[in-house]
């Protein structure tokens, strides 16, 4: 695949609230065309970032471009090139849906064609209901359908999917393909790894206002990781298989009685519970898994819980 | 005008009639509480009050027509305006439309002459309820009516909008404090008990209610009193407005 031209360009990109740095010191660029995505923990700077590239908070420090455009200095001219969806942002209980997309509508001169945004995404039925009596997935693809009003180049979604059952994050992930493929591009925040890993062309992994990691999702395993595969099993005994091992076959883990072994490139499953049964360890549940996005989140991000 | 302008104002103006609480406080409540004044409270459509010159008589529903207005305005300003914008803040409702290609005064504008146009309604109601009931007489300047109106309201919906929709937080508290504000204003600015039968020492209490200038302004135009007899309350107004447009410019926030 070759490389597309940069829509978005982030270079130095600094935002601070009084002594927390959420913002500090991240370059990348957004090509034209990819779903672009950005991870990390709560409060990792995600929101932050993408509020400077829409132009809706003002940067400390740094440059940013989109589209050609000053997120600042050319405030109204992007608002027209681009789409937003906002984390936890909601509509008028009593505003039915059919409304809420006249009205937003109302804001860019060309008018857009109601009835085949509804039924694009699944609204026809619901057009004359109000925006209370929606489900979680309605609600979620009237905010896609208002973002792609006047006919954006850019969609930002925040968290899209938080709080949706699974079939209704299916659904909106296929709108999310269906809107790259009709040749936007699409910027998407959000903090489930498979989501991430299923969808984006590229992921940007931010923490502490840093970006950690950027690269497609199959890569990012590979350059952290040094094969695709994870070895689990439990044991009573206690050990330290770490030492025992002394880094041959990966590096281990330990959780309780659950031992993981992220294998490198040339050890198999044979070769662990060989070594296994030649160190006569007793152990059970074994499994073998693929190692995921999220593997390599924890690896770089680590396993504290934030809040 | 701003694109967008006319749209925001006909979806507000919707939102606020499937509102049945806020409907029915601006359009339905003062018609039965104007028509419970007359019927119970005073029963009699006509006083006798002593002045210096001796006994004038007075038609009750003339004084008390233009307070029952201010009423609908106070309640536009202290209880919907202030609710709406922290709620339009909380939902980040205000956020999602500046995140459009629309201005933010085109977004305030919308918002202030709904209500402006609700607030109308509501007493329009109320008028010709009172012209043709309880036979009111309109002695003024209709244009003059109409700008003290406006100028009220404006003086109303700045603290409403400029004062407390900056300062509250959260949409529960704008409720109380709504409340909190609207009584107090209703009790001691004259509108529900004339202020010369309160108590002495709270007497003063109404000079500092702004809405006790705005009703004796709206009064004296009501009643074709000259406007040059009330450039004390048309001062007082101002600042009360220059005020709360101070606040909003320091203290307002989209979200």
């Amino acid at each position: 695949m070759s490389e597309k031209a940069a829509v978005v360009t982030v270079q130095g990109l600094r935002k601070y609230y009084r002594n927390i740095k959420a913002v500090d010191g991240i370059d990348f660029e957004i090509r034209e065309g990819e779903i672009f995505g950005i991870v990390g923990p709560n409060g990792a700077g995600k929101t932050t970032t993408v509020e400077c590239i829409e132009g809706l908070r003002v940067p400390d420090a740094g440059k940013i471009s989109v589209l050609n455009l000053d997120p600042q200095k050319d405030k109204n001219q992007l608002k027209r090139q681009i789409g937003i969806q906002l984390q936890e942002g909601r509509l008028p209980d009593r505003l039915k849906v059919r409304e809420a997309i006249d009205l937003f509508d109302s804001f860019y001169g060309i008018p857009s064609n109601h009835k085949k945004i509804l039924d694009e995404l699944g609204l026809s039925e619901k057009a004359d209901s109000y925006y209370e009596n929606l489900s979680g997935g309605q609600k979620q693809r009237l905010v896609v359908a208002l973002s792609l009003l006047g006919n954006p180049k850019i969609v930002f979604f925040d968290e899209l999917s938080t709080g949706l059952d699974p079939q209704a994050r299916r659904s909106i992930w296929d709108t999310v393909r269906s809107i790259r493929n009709s040749g936007k591009t699409v910027v998407l925040v959000t903090h489930f790894m498979d989501e991430a890993e299923f969808l984006c062309d590229r992921v940007a992994v931010i923490d502490y206002g840093k970006l950690l990691a950027l690269d497609s999702p199959s890569n990012l395993i590979k350059s952290v990781f040094k094969s695709a595969m994870k070895i689990s099993f439990t044991s009573e005994q206690e050990f330290d298989f770490a030492q025992m091992m002394n880094g041959k076959l990966g590096q281990v883990q330990r959780d309780g009685n659950t031992i993981t072994v992220y294998c490198t490139s040339d050890a198999s499953i044979v070769d662990i519970v060989s070594f296994l049964m030649n160190s006569g360890i007793i152990f059970d549940h074994i499994s073998v898994d693929k190692l995921s996005l999220e593997d390599v989140f924890l690896s770089l991000t680590g396993r504290k819980v934030r809040d | 005008m701003n694109k967008g302008f006319f749209k925001l104002m006909e979806y507000e103006f919707k939102l606020f009639l499937r509102e049945p609480i806020a409907a029915f406080f601006t359009f339905v409540f003062p018609v039965f509480f104007l028509f419970l004044t007359m019927e119970v409270f005073i029963g009699r459509p006509v006083v006798e009050v002593a002045t210096a010159t001796g006994i004038m008589e007075i038609r009750v529903i003339n004084y008390v027509l233009p307070n029952f207005m201010l009423m609908i305005i106070a309640t536009i300003a202290f209880m919907s305006l202030p609710i709406i914008t922290v709620e339009y803040r909380q939902t980040r409702f205000f956020k999602r439309l500046r995140a459009n290609p629309v201005s933010s005064s085109t977004i305030l504008a919308a918002l202030g002459i709904v209500y402006f146009i609700i607030t109308f309604c509501g007493i329009l109601l109320l008028t010709l309820l009172a012209l043709t009931v309880y036979e009111a007489s309109f002695e003024g300047n209709m244009l003059l009516f109409i700008l003290s109106f406006a100028y009220s309201y404006s003086a109303m919906a700045a603290i409403g909008f400029g004062l407390l929709g900056s300062l509250i937080r959260s949409s529960r508290s704008a409720v109380a404090i709504g409340e909190i504000i609207f009584f107090p204003a209703m009790f001691f600015s004259g509108l529900f008990v004339p202020i010369d039968q309160l108590p002495e020492w709270l007497r003063p209490i109404s000079e500092f209610i702004p809405i006790t200038h705005a009703a004796r302004l709206m009064q004296g135009m009501w009643l074709g009193e000259p406007i040059g007899d009330f450039l004390r309350e048309i001062i007082i107004l101002a600042g009360v407005i220059l005020l709360c447009v101070f606040v909003a410019v320091k203290k307002f926030r989209w979200e």
